[in-house]
């Protein structure tokens, strides 16, 4: 139970399609000039509402802005009403992207296949307009609406869509708060071997992790620091305890140990919450 | 065992090594301490050589030149080892030595392959040892394959192989066994020997494939310096090449900079068995020295989370049958790029290489 979740996934998905992943898939938005312009980004709109994008991606050729909304749910009226109500003044003025001059911008959600039709109600209910973009099993598809560019438009449609990686590669956005737990301890596994000896605190630990954990919006971050704090707190009380040391100055304190043994426990715990993990989920399967 | 004479400046440290080269092969000198010159060349993430940051039994001691010290070896505090060590460059130490081979080796391992010594061997492919015979004439070369990821029951599969050659075209005789189907994945390149030659003189060198230069003969020690000094150049230019691709996300006036990508190692063959592969890969021993966890995706790709022991950097690895990603973190030490390459090319393939996200051959 290693196990992304929808929106972790559908980012490194997005992400992959838009960089030099050749050995991952043909990396169509990157091929089309679509590249990476910033992942987790908020600013303020002029007449005030938060945006919060998941990922921007920028066409220079084009001079269109692609903003995307990953969705493992319905939909967020306000939210959405925000994105309705964004203007090219909104975006010139928060800085956010290189593009200049008069560039286009549109918004599209993407979603799995679980939650595809409840996003669409939600957006049909509330009069929007917004394309959706769902993950069939191996494709990115068009489900509802067009896209604004024809060159989006065409490849997420066209053949069934885009043709993805089963598993993509992490590098931007290794984990977010909705992953499982045997896959962030994973994550974080060798960070704790690399602080052996040390005092550290939730967000040392997402420094060297997320490679974007500086520049992402204050709502992601709080995401992860709470997801990551208990999982640290767990780790430090529970099986994990014999290489902790009460802390002095900062939250956790680990014991000046050797590689080796701290891995061999650590991959059982991970074991272990595997087990409990796919427990619960036949549990609730049952219960379905 | 016998000491290295004392120096104080680099006048006489050519003047040591000068003397010590004129004495090779000279059978009268005490056996246990043959002169045979020895030069290491050593990768460095420690800001300063001194004895608190070269971790164990070490001290080391100035010269009269800031960039040139003594290293001091207390294994055994009867008699204490002593090299001289040239840190003009500072990510790239050499390690002189007169003491023999097993003294000096035991010393050297210590020093380096201890956890988070942040000193590391430089490790030479196949084709970088190919390329660096082009420097002189070509004397021979050595062969080490050891099969450590055999699947059990493949008994086709290649498992040992040793060798050595002394003699011309040596590299005629490595293209004839790579001619052959069932040899070319054992014939990884642990040693070449060559006559490398300066103006007024020359030396006849074997360069391993971990970064050691041992001197056969010769008359010019400005020979020897200018090898060492060439290859170590190189080395460099291609772990400049491969830190260049660490990856790091740097914010700008407006927007990020997405910088870097990921390096990939083509196995050249299928990876049978890629969880044990895996085990090994981490399992936090010599040769790769790396520690992790890992997620199984399936039978065929494998996600690592690593850190490296020599210097104690984080990395992320993806193996697949066909080829790994190595991801740097963005100060990760790119030589354990070059350790897993030449490493797996003893261990799995030697038809190893090292690709670009581009594609493009590194090495």
């Amino acid at each position: 139970m290693n196990e992304l979740s929808s929106h972790t996934k559908l980012m490194n998905t997005v992400i992959c399609l838009s960089t030099k992943s050749y050995r991952y898939c043909t990396p169509v938005l990157y091929e089309n000039h679509y590249e990476l312009e910033t992942i987790e980004c908020s600013f303020n709109m002029i007449a005030g509402g938060l945006i919060d994008a998941d990922i921007i991606l920028k066409n220079p050729q084009l001079n269109n802005l692609f903003i995307l909304e990953c969705k493992a749910g319905g939909l967020e009226k306000e939210q959405a009403k925000r994105y309705a109500s964004l203007v090219h003044k909104d975006i010139t003025n928060a800085n956010i992207t290189t593009l200049s001059g008069n560039f286009s911008h549109e918004i599209t959600y993407l979603t799995d296949a679980e939650n595809k039709d409840k996003l669409i109600l939600g957006i049909s209910e509330n009069s929007l307009n917004f394309p959706v973009i769902y993950q069939n099993k191996d494709k990115l598809s068009l489900a509802f609406n067009s896209i604004k560019c024809p060159t989006l438009n065409k490849l997420f449609t066209d053949n069934g869509g885009v043709v993805i990686p089963e598993n993509p590669p992490l590098i931007y956005y290794p984990f977010g708060k909705d992953d499982s737990d045997a896959h962030i301890l994973n994550c974080i596994g060798p960070v704790l071997i690399q602080l052996r000896g040390q005092e550290f605190t939730v967000e040392d630990i997402l420094f060297k992790t997320h490679r974007i954990y500086e520049h992402i919006s204050d709502n992601a971050i709080k995401g992860l620091k709470g997801r990551l704090g208990k999982l640290i707190n767990d780790l430090s009380k529970g099986e994990m305890n014999e290489f902790f040391n009460i802390p002095q100055s900062k939250p956790y304190s680990l014991k000046d140990f050797g590689p080796k043994g701290f891995q061999k426990k650590l991959e059982s715990y991970i074991e272990k919450s595997n087990q409990s993990a796919m427990k619960e989920t036949q549990l609730s399967l049952e219960g379905f | 065992m016998s000491k290295m004479p004392q120096i104080q400046n680099r006048k006489e440290l050519r003047a040591v090594l000068s003397s010590a080269l004129e004495k090779n092969g000279d059978e009268t000198e005490d056996l246990d301490f043959r002169k045979k010159l020895k030069t290491y060349v050593i990768e460095s993430n420690i800001p300063e050589a001194t004895s608190s940051s070269i971790k164990g039994f070490f001290e080391v001691e100035n010269t009269e030149d800031r960039s040139l010290k003594i290293l001091k070896a207390n294994l055994n505090m009867k008699n204490p080892l002593r090299f001289y060590l040239d840190v003009s460059d500072q990510r790239f130490w050499k390690l002189h030595s007169l003491y023999d081979s097993i003294a000096t080796e035991d010393v050297i391992k210590k020093m380096v392959e201890q956890n988070y010594s942040k000193l590391d061997f430089l490790w030479f492919s196949s084709n970088l040892l190919e390329k660096y015979m082009e420097l002189g004439k070509q004397t021979g070369f050595g062969v080490k394959f050891k099969n450590k990821f055999s699947v059990e029951g493949n008994e086709e599969d290649i498992q040992d192989v040793s060798m050595r050659f002394w003699g011309g075209g040596a590299k005629e005789v490595i293209g004839d066994l790579r001619g052959n189907n069932r040899l070319v994945k054992g014939i990884s390149l642990s040693s070449i020997g060559i006559k490398h030659s300066v103006e007024g003189g020359f030396t006849k060198e074997n360069i391993s494939n971990s970064g050691k230069f041992t001197v056969i003969t010769g008359n010019s020690i400005d020979s020897h310096f200018s090898i060492v000094e060439k290859i170590k150049q190189d080395y460099s230019s291609k772990l400049k090449l491969i830190e260049e691709q660490r990856i790091s996300v740097e914010k700008k006036d407006v927007g990020l900079n997405f910088k870097g990508s990921s390096l990939f190692i083509d196995f050249g063959k299928k990876l049978e068995d890629i969880p044990t592969f895996t085990e090994k890969l981490i399992s936090a021993t010599n040769p790769f020295r790396l520690a992790g966890t890992k997620e199984i995706l399936n039978q065929n790709h494998v996600r690592v989370y690593a850190l490296d022991l020599h210097s104690n950097d984080l990395l992320n690895i993806e193996i697949t049958p066909d080829w790994m990603s190595i991801s740097l973190g963005h100060k990760s030490c790119g030589n354990v790029v070059m350790r897993l390459l030449t490493n797996i090319q003893t261990h799995l393939t030697s038809e190893v290489k090292l690709m670009s996200v581009e594609n493009e051959r590194i090495i």
